[in-house]
């Protein structure tokens, strides 16, 4: 089965995938092993202590393991965190982090005696659960700067998405911050909220080639009126149609960590967003009852799709953005903005 | 500038120059329906026709990264392109890999100059999805072969140089069948046009009475006709032509809209999707020009644009105020969504139906 070509070192990921059958079934030996294997840490360079690759291994990473459907803190801590704070200029490999990039998040800042105090709160904040730092970002005087604060400092309210993943309601209330940190000038709260959302759509593509392989292989095995499913045509066009949501989720995506601009994040969300929703209907169409068994690995799959689909921007608010976007250029050519886009152009 | 960015603006600065002298209007579905040989010759002059064609016959032989970009460019215009479209998409591939030295002297550098016109000659009355069960046959004559029997929905065939025409040559279901380039106009061939529901004329049924083809005329080995004409379908299911049929009409919506309006996010949705299929379409014509032509990507890159381009017809009705209006003045919008509406019952069939493509596609999952 061809996949989009990623950048990717594939020894790190062969690494991955090692940890990854070592820990079978439990994600917190899972999460110790890709710590001391370094895998959170890729992306800071070697020189500042950390695992040296780029985003294209750790998308790699990251979709290896929504394949598995199994949480780690690697999204959190490596794909979104980690990259917020090099946007600050900040390079460290740190702890583990909870970047509070999701909608419903307000927080402000006021400075006392050279330190920092936060308050307000933030909503479904993923990796609480093992992180030290909690990042936040906070508007002092029309520039977005990016506050990291010790978990102890807040108040959780812990909560678990569809999938039973970790999400925090967080309340500070001034919290102080352990730094403050500007973000890269041309940056602010959306360009997170788009890592956020790549993050997502990166996990989505990678559950989704394992939905559809799952899904193939259930539909060839089952056999009902004397024949494998998979040979009714009604339930083999079912099969197409998931295999093309995922080519297309996985497209979107590629095109996102070549060129990873806010646009590119934005359309890799929506599309993969869309794709979810869809693939995962057609996969359970397909599975009959058993997809509903909690034993039955579909459901593990599927119920992130779910939650991956509306954390870090939902498609419609996206593509909401998108056109906005594209609407307020000075003379708007359709054409002209999707290639300049995929290229990297003015965007 | 990357080689690829010099040709996307070298293949842009003569769209603007043919725009600024109104040479022609957008139009959706341009490569099926837009028919302008002096539009053809003179993207020929320029050397833009056939970009994958050896350099000895008039080409630029460059790869498929450079002719895709060539392509979208033209299609995103809505420029005429219908003449020269099918010769220099399916039937100079076809003619650089199976024809025979004197074929290739003498289609190639027309089809590179945009004066050769060809059609496809698939399809028959019983044969469509179906397409191995054809029954126009060729029987061998001296110094050639008479062909008998009709090809339906044969596009441009009424103002083409050639239908490149698959017959049976023998009984075996695929091994049996040859393909032909059999010119127009020929004594045995009638072209009798098949007006379509807008009332135009762009398909044929095409019917063959003992027509004679020489030896020369046969393209590729007998018995090959299958392998070839699967070999072309593969390039013409693989290009943006399946998802950029109505991009004339999008563009032409915006102009209606303002910066708040509420289908941004409609639109936005159409930007993103665009987007994916580019992406798709990049490392489909890859894998093309590798030989790996079975490849699942490409039905599901033309199921997935087709059904967008049938959608975006919806979207625009939802916009375009009056869309049935027949009685002039009809807005620039009202034209182009009245013809895409007309074309799209035709995006998700020709070149393969969406079910078929979908019965491939599991084919090669569950395989
Ligand atoms: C605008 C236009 C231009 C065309 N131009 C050309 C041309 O230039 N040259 C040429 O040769 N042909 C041309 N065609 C013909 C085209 O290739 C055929 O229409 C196409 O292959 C389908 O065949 P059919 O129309 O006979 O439909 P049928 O094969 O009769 O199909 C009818 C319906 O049955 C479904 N169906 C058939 N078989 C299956 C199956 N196995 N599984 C599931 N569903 C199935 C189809 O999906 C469709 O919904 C053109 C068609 C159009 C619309």
């Amino acid at each position: 089965m061809s996949t989009l070509d990623w950048s990717q070192t594939p020894e790190r990921l062969a690494l991955a995938a090692t940890l990854l059958a070592m820990c079978d079934g439990s994600d917190e030996r899972l999460i110790r092993a890709l710590d001391d294997a370094g895998i959170p840490w890729i992306g800071i360079p070697e020189a500042d202590a950390g695992s040296g690759g780029d985003d294209g291994d750790l998308a790699a990473a990251l979709r290896l393991l929504a394949g598995q459907a199994r949480s780690s803190s690697l999204a959190e801590t490596g794909f979104i965190g980690g990259w917020a704070l090099r946007q600050c200029g900040h390079a460290e490999p740190d702890s583990h982090l909870a970047p509070a990039f999701d909608i419903g998040t307000d927080a402000t800042a006021i400075e006392r005696d050279g330190a920092w105090f936060i308050s307000g709160h933030a909503s479904n904040v993923p990796g609480v659960a093992h992180a030290s730092l909690v990042l936040i970002p906070v508007l002092i005087s029309e520039r977005w700067q990016l506050a990291a604060i010790p978990i102890d400092q807040a108040e959780i309210v812990a909560h678990a998405n569809l999938a039973g993943e970790s999400r925090a309601e967080l309340h500070f209330s001034n919290a102080k911050a352990a730094f403050l940190l500007p973000i890269a000038s041309d940056l602010g709260w959306i360009d997170l909220h788009a890592r956020l959302g790549l993050a997502r759509a990166i996990q989505i593509s990678g559950a989704l080639l394992a939905v559809r392989d799952m899904t193939v292989q259930y539909a060839r095995t089952r056999e009902q009126f004397g024949k494998p499913i998979a040979e009714l045509q009604a339930v083999a066009h079912l099969l197409a149609a998931i295999a093309e949501q995922a080519l297309l989720a996985e497209a979107a995506v590629a095109t996102a960590i070549n060129s990873p601009t806010s646009w590119n994040c934005a359309i890799a969300k929506s599309v993969a967003s869309r794709a979810a929703r869809s693939a995962s209907a057609a996969a359970h169409q397909v599975h009959g009852a058993m997809g509903m068994s909690l034993e039955y690995p579909l459901g593990s799959l599927t119920t992130r799709l779910w939650s991956w689909a509306e954390e870090g921007g939902r498609p419609e608010a996206w593509e909401h953005w998108i056109g906005q976007r594209f609407m307020q250029q000075d003379r708007p050519n359709l054409w002209e903005s999707i290639v300049n886009a995929m290229e990297g152009a003015d965007r | 500038m990357s080689e690829l960015a010099a040709l996307r603006s070298e293949i842009r600065a003569f769209i603007h120059e043919e725009l600024a002298q109104q040479r022609f209007t957008a139009h959706c579905d341009s490569w099926l329906t837009s028919f302008d040989p002096d539009f053809s010759a003179r993207l020929g002059e320029r050397g833009l026709i056939g970009l994958m064609i050896p350099i000895q016959f008039g080409g630029r032989g460059l790869g498929v990264a450079e002719r895709l970009v060539v392509s979208e460019e033209l299609l995103a215009a809505g420029a005429p392109v219908a003449a020269h479209w099918f010769a220099e998409r399916q039937f100079a591939p076809s003619i650089v890999r199976h024809g025979t030295p004197s074929q290739q002297a003498e289609w190639l550098p027309r089809v590179t100059r945009g004066k050769a016109w060809i059609a496809i000659g698939l399809s028959e009355a019983d044969a469509g999805s179906d397409l191995a069960a054809i029954r126009t046959r060729a029987e061998q004559v001296d110094g050639g072969w008479a062909i008998t029997g009709a090809k339906l929905w044969s596009s441009g065939a009424h103002t083409a140089h050639a239908i490149v025409v698959l017959a049976r040559t023998g009984a075996q279901r695929h091994e049996g069948l040859t393909q032909f380039i059999v010119r127009l106009p020929n004594a045995g061939v009638q072209i009798r046009p098949i007006p379509l529901i807008s009332g135009e004329h762009h398909f044929n049924e095409v019917a063959f009475d003992h027509a004679f083809i020489p030896d020369s005329d046969v393209l590729g080995p007998i018995g090959n006709g299958w392998t070839q004409a699967m070999q072309e379908l593969a390039f013409e299911r693989a290009g943006p032509e399946r998802y950029l049929s109505t991009l004339p009409l999008l563009q032409e919506l915006l102009s209606g809209l303002g910066p708040d309006a509420e289908s941004a996010s409609e639109l936005g949705r159409c930007i993103a999707e665009i987007t994916s299929f580019r992406a798709i379409n990049q490392r489909v014509v890859e894998h093309l020009a590798t030989g790996q032509t079975s490849a699942i990507d490409i039905p599901m890159l033309k199921s997935l644009g087709t059904s967008f381009e049938q959608r975006t017809v919806q979207i625009a009705l939802d916009l375009v105020a009056d869309s049935s209006r027949t009685a002039p003045p009809i807005t620039a919008a009202q034209g182009l969504l009245r013809e895409a509406q007309f074309q799209s019952p035709g995006f998700s069939i020709r070149g393969g139906t969406n079910e078929v493509l979908r019965g491939i596609i599991s084919k090669g999952l569950t395989r």
